[in-house]
């Protein structure tokens, strides 16, 4: 997947990633951590959010305005990946804190969609139901597999 | 004048992560544990439907 991201960095158990976003704002921490939710099927849970650097907690309810929503999303897609690599391709579910989040969300997959679909079947939820992800839907979670 | 600028490395492509001891667990953070319980309690009331279950 040729997508634009930032350098990232992990964990030794692959679970937590942790990248910095660089712009206007400064340069925010960003952090990834799956956590295994289900075991059949096995689905994982991404947090994502901003780490406060005196604290060390995560908080995703920041608009962070950094000029690098898709950079951003795709360095969260390429975790994905190096996790999928070290636990294998199991649904992944995410959602933000909010609903504008969501929608923020489900707008920088849309803009990536041409190549976040070459490697993931993602599926939104909408109407009370599972669907295949479509640009210009707007859904409340979504659920993500490697191919 | 000081300025806050910061230089923004883009890099292409997958590659593995660097290992790094500055990233930590957030397994016992009050935000993910609170996005996890919420997660759970979601798909309890929305499961993964079979045709996409055996995709």
């Amino acid at each position: 997947m040729n997508l634009d991201r930032y350098p990232y960095f992990a964990t030794n158990d692959f679970q937590d990633y942790s990248f910095f976003s660089e712009g206007p704002k400064g340069r925010i921490k960003k952090t990834v951590s799956y956590t295994r939710m289900s075991d059949a099927p096995v689905v994982y849970n991404l947090a994502f959010g901003d780490e406060d650097l005196h604290t060390g907690k995560v908080n995703d309810t920041v608009i962070t305005n950094n000029n690098d929503r898709d950079i951003v999303l795709s360095t969260v897609a390429i975790t994905i990946i190096a996790f999928c690599e070290r636990y294998g391709n199991h649904f992944i579910y995410a959602t933000g804190s909010t609903a504008v989040r969501t929608r923020l969300y489900q707008m920088s997959i849309a803009g990536l969609w041409d190549k976040i679909k070459v490697d993931f079947e993602v599926y939104g939820f909408r109407n009370n139901d599972w669907h295949e992800f479509e640009k210009n839907v707007n859904y409340e979670a979504f659920l993500v597999r490697r191919k | 004048m000081a300025t806050n600028k910061t230089q923004r490395i883009i890099l292409k492509g997958y590659s593995a992560p660097i290992i790094s001891d500055t990233v930590k667990s957030h397994a016992d953070d009050p935000y993910v544990l609170d996005k996890v319980a919420k997660a759970k309690e979601f798909l309890r009331k929305h499961p993964i439907p079979q045709h996409i279950l055996k995709k």
